[in-house]
C-alpha cells in the first residue's frame, strides 16, 4: 500500500527534522503562554548581539505553560520560562523550576514588584485587572461610571455587570481576591450575595465576558472586568482612527488587582549563560519599551517612557489589592469553592 | 492436521501484520503518553490511588458533574439524530440541485473554533442578535424575547450545530447505497411506509447509525468549549472539570482520577456499541448511488426536503453566515453610534498587516499553508493507520485480539485533552521520541482524534462488501493487493472519501492540541483567530471574523479537492 | 496423468463434517457435473479445488502438480458464483475484462478478446451498461464470461443457472453447452437439477453427505443407480424392502409383489436390500413376463408421459408410461399392468 510508504517517509523525515533541530547547539529555548509576543527588530538585537537562535515555544494559557514547565521539571523542555504570575508564583517557587540569578538590573526595579527574595523569578511586567465601562452607555443614561465596589450593590447598577469566573479566568481570579482584599474574609461572601441580587452575570472567560456579554461588542452589560489597557487598545486597535475610547477603566483605589509576570531560569539549562543574557535582556530598556504594544503590559523598569497613546489614555492605579502569593496557594482552592457556592448555586 | 495448523498460523499472521500498525501507533502515542501521565499525577499524591477515588465519588459535586455530563450528552445526541437521521435520508435518497454543495456546507461547523461560534450563536439569537432585534419589531418588545444565553437550549443547539454533519455524512453515505428495493420488498409484503422504515431500512442502517451516534455521544460527552462558553459558569462537565482541577488547582491526583472516570465511561460505552455492532453488522449487496436516487417529483417529497433543508441551514448555516457578514460589517455599524461605512474590507487586508512587527505575527496565508499541511498529514496518518485497522476489524471482527482493540481505538476521543497534552510532554522528551517541541506531534495528536472517526467510517463500510467478491476476484487470478486496490478500495472509496474529509475536518479546526505546542512560525488558522480574541479592540475582533471566514473557505476548497480526487481515481460509483 | 486428480479431500466446518474423503478424476476437456442435495458439500469442494478453502485433508493436483499450497490467484481456473458476485462498480466491459487485466495482457489482446466472448455469449452493446441494471439472465451470461475470459485451465461452475426460470435455463443450458465444447473446456459444473446434469455432462458424481455415492456417465447412473439415495434423488420412487438370495447365476429377490427370479445382478453385495421397480418399464396390460392387477389412485399428465399411481398389494407403485399410443387410465379403475423382472427390477443398497 502507498499510503503506509508514504507514512513511514514522513514519520522518519518527522523524526529527523526534529532531531536537526535539537542537535542545533546555538539556540535558546524560551517557554512561554500563548499571550506572548516580541516585536522582530527588538528580538533581532538580541539574536545579532550574541549570534544566537531564540525559539519561542508557546504551551496554552499561563496556567496551562506553568504546569507544563512543572511537569518537565526533570527534564525541562526550554532554558527560560516566562510568564508565571503571583497567583500562580507560589506553585512554580513550591515547585522548585527556578535557578537563582539575581541580575544586575533588579536594582533599578522597584521593592515591590519583587515577590521572591531568592530572585528564582524576576519581575518582568505588571497589568490592572479593573472595571471597565462602555462610556457611551453612561453619557446616554446619564449616569456615572461606578467608583467603588460598593457601587456596584446600587439599584442604578442592577443588571450592568459582568464578571469573569474565577475558577477558569484570570482575571476573574484577580476580581475575587480584589473583593477579598477589599471586604475581608469575613465580608466578601456577603458582597457577592449583594451582586447576585444585582442581576450579576458570570462568563467563564474572558473572551467571553468582553466580545459576548460586555456592551461594547456583542453584548448587553456596560460593566466588564477587564484590564486598565484595555481602554488605550480600543484606540490602537480601532478600525478607522478614532481620538477618544469608546470605553475607559475604573481606578479608584482598591478596586484594581495588579497581576505582576515573572521570568525565570528553567533548572537544568544547558544555556545558563545565555539564558541569563535573555533575561537580563527582558529588563532592559529595550524590551521593555517593546512590551505594552506587544502583549497589553506595562514595565517594571522605571526608566521606559511609555507610548503616547498610552501616555494620553491609560490609567494606572494608585493603590492595588495585595494579597501575598503564598496567601493564594494557600486558599485559592476554598475561596473558589465557596464564591462557586454563593454566586452560582 | 499438521495442514490445518500451518494454515492457521498463516492467517494469524497475517491479522497481526495488520493488528501491528493501529497497535504501535496506539501503545506509542496514546497509552504512552496517558500512563505516564496518570502515573505521575497520582504518585503527587501522598494518600494512595483508591483513597483519592473515594474522595472524588464521595464529593456531591462531582457526582452531579457526572450526572450531567451523561444528562446533556444523551440530550444531545438524542436531538442531533432527531434531525440527522431525516437529512442523512434526504442526501442519501433524493436527488437535486444543490445537494453536494449544501453537503459540504452542513460539514463546516465542525472546523470552527468554540469562541467563533459563541460570537455567531450570539450575533443570531443573542440578546441583541438578528432573531431577537426581528422578533422585537414584531411584537414591539424592548426586551429580548428569546434569551438563550448561559441555558441547557444553547448547549444543545450548539452541539447539534456541531455534529448533525456526523450523522449525515456516516448514516447517508451507508443509506445511499443501501438498494431500495429490500424496503419494496417489504412494502410488497404489506408492511406501510413507516413499518417498511421501521423494519427493514433501520435495521439494515444500524450499524452505520450506531457507529455515527456513539462517534456523537462521545464528543457530547466531552464537550469543553460548548460548555464553557455557551453554556456558561453553572454547567459542568467532567472535562470542565479536569480542566479546573489541573489547571486551576494543580490538583493533578483528583484530575487523573477524573480523567480515568470519564475513559472508563467511554471504554463501557465502546464495548457495549463493538459487541452490538459486531452482532448486527452483515453484508448487503449495496449498490451504485446512482441507481437508489430519485428526484424531487412529488408535492410530499418537495415538502419534505423543504422542511429538512430550512431546518439545517437555519441550525447549521445561519449562525456561520452571521459570521460572514460580521467580517464585512464595519464596527462602527455594530458600535450603533455612526451609520455609514457598512460594508468593509479593512479587516481582511489588516490581516496580512504586522503593525506590531511582532516575532508572533503570522500572516493568513503562512497559516493557511500550516493548517493545510497539518491536515494533508493527518489524512495520511488516519488512513494509513485506520485502513489496516479496519481491514482488521471487518475481516477478523469476531478475533480476541479485535474485540479488545476496537474499542480501545475509541480512547483518545473521550479522554481529556488536557491530561492528554501534558502527557505527550512529559513522554516525548527523550530520544527516539524526542518530539514535544517538533511540529510533527500536532498531526500526530490530531489522528488521534481522527483515527476513530476513520475506523468508525471504514469498518461498516469494509464489512458489508460481500465476501464472495473477493473471492471472485482471486479466482480470476488477483492477488490479495490487487484484491484490494481493484475491488474493496473502488467499493469503500466513498467511505474513504467520508473518512479523508473528517480527519481533514478534525485537523483543521482542532484549537486544544494546536495550541498546547505552538510554535509562533508554525501557527494554524484557530490558533490566530483565537489569539485575535483573546485582545480587545475592533481590529482583533474584526480580524478574527475575517479570519473565521477565511477557514470556512478553505475547508469548503479542501472538500471539493478530496471529492474531485475521488473521481479521478474511481470513477462514480 | 493429465487433468484434475482430487485425492481424499476431507473437510470440517467448526462441528460440521462437509467432505468425507472426495476422490476423483478428471481428463482435460471433459464436463464432470457434480449433482447432489442441498448441504451435501457440492460448494466447499469447488471452493477447496479454487484454493478459497484450504482442505483439512488430501491433496488436489492439477497436471501432476500438487497444488494445496498455490495461492487463490496463481491457479489459474475460474469459478463462476450461484450469486454470480460481480463487482458493483464497474461496468459490464470491465467485469469480464477483469481477469486478463490480472493477467497483464495487452491492451490490443484484451480486447478482442473481451469483444470475441461478449460476441460468444450475445451481449453485444452492453459493454458500457452498469452491472446493477442488468436483468437475471444478462448478470448470468456475464459473469460467465468473466469467469471464461481468461482461459481458465479448469472452469467451475457453482449452480450457474439456479436462479433463472425453466425456460431461460434450458435456452441458456444449450448455449453453455456448445460453447464449452466447443472450447473444450474443462468443467466442473456443480448442481443439485438432474436434467441440468444429464444434458450436460461428460461423468456425473453423485454427492451425498460429503461422500462420492456415484461417479458415471448419465446414461449409466440413470440406468443403473447404485444406491436407494441416488435412485430417489433422479426420481425414481418405488424402492421397496426386500429379501435377497443368491441361487447359482440368478438371484431370488422377495418383494411387496410377490417373489421374483432375476439375473444376477452385477452390484449385487452382501448389504443389498433394496428393490428398484424403474417406472419407466411397465406395460399397460398383460404384454410382458409378469402381470399385476391394481387399482388407479391418481394420473398425471406430464406432456410425452403419463405417471400413474397403482396400488397393489396394499402398496402404492408409480409408473411412467408413455401417452403417445393409449388413452389414459382413469382414476379408480382396476387395470393390469405387466413387467419384465429382469429389466424392471433393479437391486440397491441403502
Amino acid at each position: 500500500m502507498k499510503s503506509i510508504r508514504l507514512f513511514v517517509l514522513i514519520f522518519s523525515l518527522g523524526l529527523f527534522f526534529s532531531s536537526c533541530k535539537s542537535t542545533q547547539s546555538k539556540t535558546l529555548t524560551i517557554m512561554t503562554h500563548d499571550s506572548f509576543s516580541v516585536s522582530d527588530d527588538v528580538l533581532n538585537i538580541f539574536q545579532e548581539k550574541y549570534n544566537v537562535k531564540v525559539q519561542f515555544i508557546e504551551s496554552g494559557d499561563s496556567g496551562t505553560a506553568l504546569n507544563k514547565a512543572i511537569l518537565t521539571k526533570e527534564n525541562p523542555f526550554a532554558d527560560v520560562f516566562y510568564g508565571v504570575d503571583n497567583t500562580f508564583l507560589s506553585r512554580a517557587l513550591d515547585e522548585n523550576i527556578f535557578e537563582k540569578y539575581s541580575s544586575p538590573l533588579l536594582e533599578i526595579i522597584p521593592d515591590k514588584f519583587k515577590y521572591d527574595p531568592e530572585n528564582r523569578a524576576l519581575p518582568v511586567d505588571f497589568g490592572d485587572v479593573c472595571l471597565n465601562y462602555q462610556i457611551s452607555y453612561f453619557q446616554e443614561n446619564n449616569i456615572s461610571p461606578p467608583s467603588s465596589l460598593e457601587a456596584l450593590l446600587e439599584p442604578e447598577y442592577k443588571s450592568l455587570l459582568v464578571v469573569e469566573n474565577p475558577a477558569l479566568s484570570s482575571p476573574g481570579l484577580a476580581f475575587l481576591l480584589t473583593t477579598i482584599n477589599h471586604f475581608g474574609e469575613d465580608g466578601y461572601l456577603d458582597y457577592w450575595r449583594g451582586l447576585v441580587n444585582n442581576d450579576l452575570l458570570v462568563a467563564n472567560n474572558w473572551e467571553t465576558a468582553y466580545y459576548t456579554e460586555f456592551s461594547q461588542w456583542d453584548g448587553t452589560r456596560p460593566i466588564v472586568v477587564s484590564y486598565s489597557s484595555s481602554p488605550p487598545f480600543e484606540i490602537i486597535f480601532a478600525e478607522n482612527p478614532i481620538d477618544k475610547p469608546p470605553t475607559a477603566a475604573v481606578v479608584t483605589d482598591g478596586t484594581c488587582f495588579r497581576q505582576i509576570e515573572f521570568v525565570g531560569i528553567l533548572k537544568g539549562t544547558k544555556n545558563r549563560k545565555l539564558a541569563e543574557k535573555w533575561i537580563d535582556f527582558m529588563l532592559s530598556k529595550t524590551f521593555q519599551e517593546d512590551m505594552p504594544t506587544q502583549m497589553y503590559v506595562f514595565p517594571v523598569n522605571p526608566n521606559v517612557e511609555l507610548n503616547p497613546v498610552f501616555k494620553k489614555y491609560l490609567a494606572l492605579p494608585n493603590v492595588t489589592a495585595i494579597i501575598d502569593p503564598s496567601e493564594i496557594a494557600k486558599n485559592r482552592e476554598r475561596w473558589i469553592n465557596e464564591w462557586t457556592n454563593t454566586v452560582l448555586k | 492436521m499438521v495442514e490445518n495448523i500451518r494454515n492457521r498460523s498463516i492467517e494469524l499472521f497475517k491479522q497481526f501484520g495488520l493488528w501491528l500498525i493501529p497497535s504501535l501507533f496506539l501503545l506509542v502515542f496514546y497509552f504512552l503518553p496517558f500512563g505516564n501521565i496518570i502515573f505521575t499525577s497520582i504518585s503527587k499524591s501522598s494518600s494512595s490511588f483508591f483513597v483519592v477515588l473515594l474522595t472524588v465519588l464521595s464529593s456531591q459535586n462531582i457526582r452531579q458533574t457526572i450526572y450531567f455530563t451523561f444528562y446533556q450528552a444523551t440530550l444531545s445526541t438524542i436531538l442531533t439524530l432527531v434531525l440527522g437521521l431525516p437529512s442523512a435520508y434526504l442526501f442519501a435518497r433524493y436527488d437535486f440541485k444543490g445537494k453536494s454543495f449544501i453537503r459540504i456546507l452542513t460539514g463546516l461547523p465542525f472546523v470552527m473554533p468554540t469562541l467563533v461560534v459563541a460570537a455567531a450563536f450570539s450575533a443570531l439569537i443573542g440578546s441583541q442578535g438578528w432573531i431577537n432585534t426581528l422578533l422585537m419589531n414584531i411584537f414591539n418588545s424592548k426586551a429580548p424575547i428569546l434569551n438563550l444565553s448561559h441555558t441547557l437550549a444553547a448547549i444543545l443547539l450548539a452541539h447539534i450545530f456541531y455534529n448533525t454533519t456526523i450523522i449525515i455524512r456516516i448514516v447517508g453515505d451507508f443509506w445511499s447505497r443501501l438498494s431500495p428495493q429490500l424496503r419494496s420488498a417489504a412494502q410488497v409484503l404489506g408492511a406501510n411506509r413507516i413499518k417498511s422504515v421501521v423494519f427493514v431500512t433501520i435495521p439494515l442502517i444500524m450499524p452505520a447509525i450506531l457507529a455515527a451516534a456513539i462517534l456523537v455521544f462521545i464528543f457530547d460527552f466531552t464537550s469543553f468549549g460548548v460548555i464553557l462558553i455557551l453554556g456558561g459558569p453553572k454547567f459542568g462537565t467532567m472535562e470542565v472539570e479536569i480542566y479546573y482541577q489541573t489547571i486551576g488547582l494543580f490538583n493533578l491526583p483528583t484530575a487523573a482520577v477524573l480523567s480515568l472516570i470519564q475513559l472508563f465511561f467511554t471504554l463501557l460505552l465502546t464495548i457495549i456499541y463493538t459487541r452490538l455492532s459486531n452482532k448486527i453488522s452483515k453484508p448487503l449487496s449495496l449498490t451504485s448511488t446512482k441507481s437508489s436516487q430519485n428526484k424531487l417529483v412529488s408535492h410530499k417529497s418537495k415538502f419534505f426536503a423543504g422542511v429538512i433543508l430550512l431546518l439545517l441551514i437555519s441550525l447549521t448555516l445561519l449562525p456561520l453566515i452571521s459570521l460572514i457578514v460580521k467580517s464585512f460589517v464595519s464596527s462602527y455599524y455594530i458600535d450603533h453610534s455612526i451609520n455609514n461605512h457598512l460594508f468593509t474590507l479593512d479587516f481582511y487586508r489588516e490581516l496580512s498587516i504586522n503593525r506590531r512587527q511582532s516575532v508572533t505575527f503570522s500572516p493568513p496565508t503562512t497559516a493557511i499553508a500550516v493548517s493545510f499541511i497539518y491536515a494533508t498529514l493527518t489524512v495520511l496518518f488516519s488512513l494509513a493507520i485506520g485502513l489496516p485497522a479496519a481491514y482488521n476489524f471487518s475481516r477478523y471482527g469476531n478475533n480476541k485480539i479485535n474485540k479488545i482493540l476496537d474499542p480501545l481505538l475509541m480512547l483518545p476521543l473521550g479522554t481529556s485533552a488536557v491530561t492528554m497534552g501534558l502527557g505527550f510532554i512529559i513522554t516525548f522528551n527523550k530520544s527516539p521520541l524526542n518530539l514535544r517541541a517538533s511540529p510533527i506531534i500536532i498531526p500526530i495528536a490530531h489522528t488521534l482524534i481522527a483515527l476513530p472517526f476513520v475506523v468508525r467510517i471504514l469498518t461498516p463500510a469494509l464489512r458489508s462488501i460481500q465476501p464472495r467478491l473477493k473471492d471472485a476476484a482471486s479466482v480470476l487470478g488477483a492477488s490479495p493487493r490487487e484484491v484490494f486496490q481493484r475491488i474493496e478500495y473502488p467499493i469503500i472509496s466513498k467511505a474513504i472519501i467520508v473518512a479523508a474529509t473528517f480527519a481533514f475536518t478534525i485537523s483543521m479546526g482542532e484549537f486544544g492540541a494546536t495550541a498546547l505546542l505552538t510554535r509562533p512560525e508554525y501557527t494554524t488558522i484557530p490558533v490566530l483567530i483565537y489569539r485575535f480574541l483573546s485582545r480587545p479592540g475592533a481590529l482583533n475582533y474584526g480580524q478574527a471574523m475575517a479570519l473565521s471566514t477565511l477557514l470556512m473557505v478553505i475547508v469548503v476548497i479542501g472538500m471539493v479537492v478530496i471529492e474531485k480526487l475521488r473521481i479521478l481515481d474511481v470513477g462514480e460509483f | 496423468m493429465p487433468g484434475l486428480q482430487i485425492n481424499n479431500i476431507h473437510k470440517d466446518f467448526v462441528d460440521k463434517n462437509i467432505l468425507n474423503g472426495i476422490t476423483f478424476y478428471q481428463k482435460p476437456g471433459e464436463i464432470i457435473v457434480v449433482l447432489g442435495p442441498s448441504g451435501s458439500g457440492k460448494s466447499t469442494l469447488l471452493n477447496i479445488i479454487a484454493g478459497l478453502v484450504q482442505p483439512d485433508k488430501g491433496e488436489i493436483y492439477w497436471n501432476r502438480k500438487l497444488m494445496n499450497h498455490i495461492p487463490v490467484h496463481e491457479r489459474n481456473f475460474g469459478l463462476m458464483f450461484q450469486d454470480y458476485a460481480l463487482f458493483p462498480h464497474m461496468n459490464v466491459f470491465d467485469n469480464i475484462a477483469f481477469g486478463l487485466r490480472m493477467k497483464r495482457i495487452p491492451k490490443d489482446e484484451l480486447f478482442s478478446r473481451v469483444r470475441e466472448i461478449i460476441d460468444l455469449i450475445g451481449l453485444n452493446n452492453y459493454e458500457k451498461r452498469d452491472i446493477n441494471t442488468l436483468s437475471g439472465g444478462e448478470k448470468q451470461r456475464v459473469a460467465f464470461a468473466r469467469s471464461l475470459a481468461p482461459r481458465p485451465e479448469l472452469l467451475m461452475l457453482d449452480e450457474p443457472l439456479g436462479a433463472l426460470d425453466r425456460r431461460l435455463k434450458d435456452q441458456l443450458i444449450e448455449e453453455l453447452k456448445g460453447i464449452l465444447q466447443k472450447t473444450k473446456q474443462t468443467t466442473i459444473y456443480v448442481t443439485h437439477d438432474q436434467e441440468e446434469a444429464f444434458s450436460l455432462a461428460d461423468i456425473v458424481i453423485i454427492l451425498n453427505h460429503g461422500r462420492i455415492v456415484q461417479r458415471d456417465t448419465p446414461q449409466q447412473i440413470y440406468q443403473n443407480p447404485s444406491s436407494t439415495f441416488v435412485a430417489q434423488f433422479l426420481g425414481l420412487n418405488n424402492i421397496f424392502p426386500s429379501i435377497i438370495n443368491f441361487s447359482g447365476t440368478s438371484t431370488i429377490v422377495k418383494t411387496p409383489f410377490g417373489e421374483f427370479k432375476i439375473n444376477k445382478h452385477p452390484r449385487l453385495t452382501k448389504e443389498s436390500n433394496f428393490v428398484l421397480f424403474r417406472p419407466d418399464r411397465f406395460y399397460i396390460g398383460k404384454d410382458s413376463k409378469i402381470t399385476l392387477n391394481g387399482l388407479v389412485i391418481d394420473s398425471s399428465f406430464r406432456g410425452n408421459n403419463c405417471r400413474l399411481l397403482i396400488k397393489v398389494n396394499q402398496h402404492n407403485l408409480a409408473l411412467d408410461v408413455p401417452t403417445q399410443f393409449m388413452s389414459i387410465p382413469e382414476v379408480n379403475k382396476n387395470i393390469q399392468i405387466s413387467f419384465d423382472p429382469d429389466k424392471t427390477i433393479q437391486i440397491l443398497t441403502e
